[in-house]
């Protein structure tokens, strides 16, 4: 057995050429991979599961509701091609009740609302022109090519919205409803509703109120310098607490969220300080308690993560 | 279930993202650490499977997106090497079904020969040439990677008994491929 490894060992020995292995280049179609492999269980399950975990209905809607005044919402002048990253793209007009939950995320393709009362759920996402909403109710990698849409899962929807209106049924069930329609020419929209007693009806008077249009977002954190085009952002807000993320290119992130989440990186200088403060770091990322129990974390691979913390400025 | 979807359960809202923001730039740099770590150890190990640069390259790269894939499972597995050299295994024997690995097997041969081989490397590396791709896995990761029957099972898809005859037949092929100059060598060895 020895022997047979020494001649194994000697077949190897040649020295290797210059590998033209590209890591690089695994990561990106790793990611894609992911991402496929992602929407596709998300399309391929139940449209009951998606409806359950997705939750898209609403309770909060008495019954006999007097119409509201429709309103088309104000139709920005141009179709977008990409969403500034800095700006929400609608506004909801009517709603059941305060939300106590909402999420705004805007990336270059792709915009998305979520709220909740801590009952009903209600979800928007928008797509600029020449991108079409997957149907199953994915959170993020909703903006597809238009060829990916299962036109027959979209039901003729009659809804006073100006444009072509749908239900896409996939999303529907008995307490969930969602209704897509066009808010210019070539560029879609998606209410809806989850955990609700008449999820069409609930769907119908929020889009029907809904008021589409950019608008900047003051976001708790901002950066006096970007490490490299903003590419969108993120803010959660639940009670008390929120949540801000900011993207760049290149994967390149700052994420502070109000409280103490006891973020944890895997290797390197678990405890350090920055700036006097109490502080982790990897060779790309670094994780920093502030004084006011937020804590902040800086994605930044290959670059100075402490450089891009001191652009970052706390708001809120 | 799909995290994202998950994690949205009320009141936990910020928490839950976090962690999902955190953890994906996390993963990804121990990834990218492991694999520029493991990288001639990766590129080692493919040449002998494929007995060409060339391939071994495609091997690696199509394993390490694999792996990118794969990660939270291989940072789980009890053994991380082990694992990748099942994943590596597999894009091996996978390589060699594909149609294009078919039409250029013609000119192993003559490819095989390196500038910088030693007589009896070259002779190794020629004689494993004539040895059947699963028979060469199964040597390999037998005798080169010293791993167990079962381990090598897992990574061949196959059962412990199909290791067995496949180690066999590997070990009589590489014999016959050498004829006298490695037969006191390779006598020892089980087979």
């Amino acid at each position: 057995m020895d022997d047979l490894r020494i001649l194994l060992d000697e077949a190897a020995s040649t020295p290797a050429r210059r590998s033209a292995v590209d890591l690089d280049l695994a990561v990106r179609t790793g990611e894609r991979m992911i991402r496929r492999r992602r929407l596709g269980w998300i399309m391929g399950a139940a449209a009951g599961v998606v409806l359950g975990v997705a939750a898209v209905a609403v309770s909060g809607l008495p019954n006999g509701l007097p119409q509201p005044a429709i309103s088309r919402g104000t139709t920005p002048p141009e179709t977008p091609v990409f969403f500034q990253p800095d700006e929400k793209q609608a506004s909801f007009g009517w709603l059941p009740a305060e939300p106590a939950e909402r999420v705004v995320q805007t990336h270059r393709d792709w915009h998305r609302q979520w709220i909740t009362n801590g009952s009903w759920q209600v979800e928007l996402r928008m797509v600029p022109s020449g991108k079409d909403i997957e149907l199953n109710g994915n959170d993020e990698l909703f903006s597809v090519a238009p060829e990916q849409i299962d036109r027959t899962k979209l039901e003729r929807a009659d809804v006073a919205l100006g444009r072509e209106a749908s239900w896409n049924t996939a999303r529907r069930g008995p307490r969930g409803a969602a209704l897509r329609w066009k808010y210019t020419p070539t560029a879609w929209v998606e209410v809806a509703v989850g955990n609700a007693d008449s999820p069409e009806e609930m769907a119908r008077h929020i889009a029907t109120t809904l008021q589409i249009g950019p608008q900047k977002v003051k976001l708790p954190i901002r950066m006096t310098q970007t490490p490299s085009a903003p590419e969108g952002f993120d803010l959660t807000e639940s009670r008390d607490k929120w949540l801000a993320t900011l993207w760049y290119q290149d994967s390149v992130r700052v994420l502070v969220s109000s409280v103490k989440q006891s973020m944890t990186i895997g290797s390197g200088d678990p405890q350090t300080t920055v700036d006097g403060k109490e502080a982790s770091r990897t060779e790309s990322t670094l994780i920093v308690l502030e004084p006011s129990g937020a804590e902040v974390f800086v994605y930044r691979p290959g670059r100075d993560t402490i450089e891009m913390y001191r652009w970052l400025r706390i708001e809120r | 279930m799909p995290e994202d979807l998950d994690s949205e359960v009320m009141g936990n809202l910020p928490a839950t993202r976090a962690r999902r923001i955190v953890v994906r730039a996390e993963w990804r740099d121990e990834y990218v650490e492991y694999v520029r770590s493991h990288m001639p150890w990766l590129g080692k190990l493919a040449y002998l499977l494929c007995q060409d640069w060339d391939r071994a390259d495609d091997v690696v790269q199509t394993a390490i997106t694999q792996l990118y894939v794969h990660w939270g499972k291989a940072r789980a597995a009890d053994n991380v090497d082990a694992y990748v050299r099942t994943v590596l295994t597999r894009a091996f024997l996978n390589e060699r079904r594909s149609a294009w690995s078919r039409r250029v097997q013609l000119q192993d041969f003559d490819r095989s020969v390196e500038a910088d081989d030693t007589a009896t490397a070259l002779a190794v590396r020629q004689a494993l040439l004539a040895v059947p791709p699963r028979q060469r896995a199964a040597l390999v990761l037998r005798y080169y990677c010293d791993m167990s029957i079962e381990d090598t099972a897992v990574a061949l898809r196959c059962t412990t008994g199909t290791v067995k005859s496949q180690t066999s037949k590997g070990l009589r092929a590489l014999r016959r491929a050498m004829g006298g100059e490695a037969d006191g060598r390779l006598a020892h060895s089980a087979g």
